[in-house]
């Protein structure tokens, strides 16, 4: 559609009133925020990931644009609620330790709030301890760790080590993802969701709880 | 962290605060030094005052704290990728970070920025007020929001890359410094060692009247260490020089500017020698220019040791690359035996038979690794003693001749006058009168 590659342009360009303006008026017109999601705002967030790991593009416009994909986002979150959710559960979210990005986490965030979601974020560089911590106090069905250096991959391994040394594994259902994730990864620490990206995240967390409890799923 | 990696140790603060106060002035853009923990050590010298936006934030009881988070996990990331690291801090402003990494550890930052890449639009508020939660004043943060710079995304990706290379090449700088005084610190110890065992002598001899003036053994000594240097003993000279400066601290120690002489003539004597055995001449006006100049500048005792020994290394060097070799051991150990027997008949056999090789083999390599045979090495030792011996005794050329193992003075004039060129008589006249 033609609204939803200008909101693409936009968004790559980092021009923020006209992202919101344009995303308003792609609502008005009837088109689904889970479409603007998908098409638009992934699109948008996938597209940078990757030409920032080839250094095709300097962080500078990921930064940029990345402020777009937020105000995007902070339109389509009041929507996502307004088909009046029933609660889902309840997310702890955190980027892992020696980690500092947060764009992903922020887009899995905000799609689980809209589905319904209450989600604890733990912010960045979240070390094994405080994950453990924060399972034990909030008591989460899920826990979400993102991560995009392969560097930190590793501190995904040990959060769920400590969750299984302190006999906590079994009480959370652990939902991985970020640009080095692997499916095989994900396989060998464990995890029982994985995505490589945001929405598809997203998309295993709905499908399985749609598996159990017979929701539609697109009710978003 | 290791003693001597702390930034303060390596990096001068008036020269610091200096460049940042440039930077700042120049860019328009406060720059800050910053430990590991992100805590500010270092800011600029003129009165650079920081943004109210961020003024506002250092205020509350949780942004400084936030403020010190962000600077500290920026640091780490551009030292772990080894770029300047391009962040948003958490109360939403765009800064860089240039990594200060010596001997390959992290030791802090240099931090820039708190500027916005886009012009402040109705989402930047919002942006601002949920980043700021914790923080509070978000109308006053708002407010101050307004007056933030506003600069292009090549802008700060070009101060950025500037600010990186700035803070590498302040490393180099301080890699040279910490270097230089590991060495310094070895020497003085070397030295000190120097120092005490003469001390201890000094305490058992007391009895013993000192003689105020340049003796005999002093003079001796200094002849000793040239000429270890031209045979290419190279740990023996550095072990000589070393008494010998520890001498000069001993009686000039407490003049500077004696001392500084005093390192002034040893650096000539080094240089000449250096020029005699044919180290190209230009190549060691060059190296005399260096240290002159260094002997000029030093305003301690400890640099004017440190340079000599730097001097005396590298003229050294300089001659030993051309003696080092395979059989180098061999070779020393015939130059060190035909030091301590030459004045008495010395037969190529015998000094074969002292290094357990066969005449003819030792004849070979050491032609080969030091230019000349061994019987000529042995003549040249007689012939500097017998130069020596005819500038400071008033001993007769027969009598010379006789101390260095020669039975016929007229066979050794013969070979004084061949190594020399002029006979020993008359190399005795033309000296200079007495006092050199």
């Amino acid at each position: 559609m033609e609204i939803l590659e200008q909101i693409y342009c936009a968004m790559i360009l980092g021009q923020v009133q006209t992202v919101m303006t344009l995303t308003e008026r792609a609502i008005q017109e009837g088109i689904s925020p889970k479409e603007i999601l998908e098409n638009a705002l992934m699109r948008t967030a996938l597209e940078l990931g990757e030409k920032y790991s080839v250094r095709e593009i300097p962080i500078t416009k990921v930064l940029i644009s990345s402020r777009a994909i937020l105000a995007c986002l902070h339109v389509l979150i009041p929507l996502f609620n307004e088909g009046g959710q029933p609660y889902k559960g309840r997310v702890v979210a955190g980027t892992v330790a020696g980690d500092v990005h947060d764009l992903g986490k922020t887009i899995v965030m905000a799609t689980l709030r809209g589905t319904g979601f209450e989600v604890i974020d733990l912010g960045i560089d979240v070390p094994p301890e405080k994950f453990k911590v924060a399972v034990e106090e909030y008591k989460p069905d899920i826990l979400a760790l993102s991560c995009l250096l392969t560097t930190t991959l590793v501190s995904i391994r040990e959060t769920i080590a400590l969750l299984e040394r302190t006999g906590l594994r079994r009480q959370v259902k652990v939902l991985i993802g970020g640009g080095p994730v692997t499916a095989s990864f994900a396989q060998a620490v464990g995890a029982d969701y994985y995505g490589s990206d945001a929405y598809s995240a997203v998309q295993q967390v709905l499908t399985e709880l749609k598996q159990k409890d017979n929701e539609e799923m697109d009710t978003l | 962290m290791e003693a001597g990696m702390e930034i303060e140790e390596i990096l001068d603060h008036s020269v610091m605060r200096h460049i940042l106060d440039s930077l700042t002035k120049a860019t328009g853009l406060r720059s800050v030094i910053v430990n590991t923990l992100g805590e500010e050590l270092l800011e600029p010298l003129g009165v650079q005052e920081e943004c109210t936006f961020c003024r506002t934030i250092k205020r509350t009881a949780g942004g400084y704290d936030k403020c010190r988070g962000s600077y500290m996990r920026a640091g780490r990331e551009a030292a772990k990728f080894g770029e300047p690291y391009i962040f948003r801090c958490h109360a939403g402003l765009i800064a860089w970070a240039a990594p200060l990494v010596i001997s390959g550890k992290y030791i802090g930052a240099i931090i820039s920025g708190q500027v916005l890449m886009w012009e402040p639009e109705e989402f930047f508020w919002i942006e601002v007020s949920e980043m700021n939660q914790e923080v509070g004043e978000i109308e006053t943060l708002v407010q101050k929001g307004k007056e933030l710079q506003v600069i292009s995304a090549e802008k700060v990706e070009a101060t950025a890359y500037l600010l990186f290379m700035m803070a590498n090449h302040l490393m180099k700088m301080g890699m040279v410094v910490l270097e230089q005084r590991r060495e310094m610190a070895e020497q003085q110890a070397r030295l000190g060692a120097e120092i005490f065992k003469r001390k201890m002598l000094e305490q058992t001899l007391k009895e013993v009247k000192k003689d105020a003036a340049p003796s005999k053994a002093d003079l001796n000594i200094e002849k000793e260490l040239l000429l270890r240097m031209k045979i290419g003993d190279r740990s023996g000279m550095l072990e000589l020089l070393h008494k010998i400066v520890a001498d000069m601290l001993d009686r000039y120690g407490s003049r500077l500017q004696m001392f500084r002489v005093k390192i002034w003539e040893l650096l000539a004597l080094l240089s000449r020698t250096a020029v005699e055995d044919e180290i190209e001449e230009n190549k060691v006006l060059a190296l005399n220019a260096k240290y002159m100049e260094e002997v000029s500048r030093s305003e301690s005792l400890e640099d004017l040791c440190y340079w000599i020994c730097q001097a005396a290394e590298e003229y050294s060097t300089k001659i030993y690359r051309k003696t080092r070799g395979k059989n180098t051991e061999i070779i020393t150990e015939v130059l060190n035996y035909i030091w301590q027997n030459f004045q008495r008949p010395l037969s190529l056999e015998e000094i074969a038979a002292h290094v357990y090789l066969s005449p003819y083999h030792l004849s070979h390599i050491f032609k080969k690794e030091v230019g000349f045979t061994v019987m000529e090495s042995v003549t040249k030792a007689r012939m500097e003693e017998a130069k020596r011996l005819l500038r400071h005794s008033d001993d007769n050329v027969a009598k010379i001749a006789k101390n260095l193992g020669y039975n016929d003075p007229g066979h050794f004039s013969k070979v004084f006058k061949r190594s020399e060129g002029v006979m020993p008589k008359e190399f005795k006249r033309r000296l200079p009168p007495a006092g050199e």
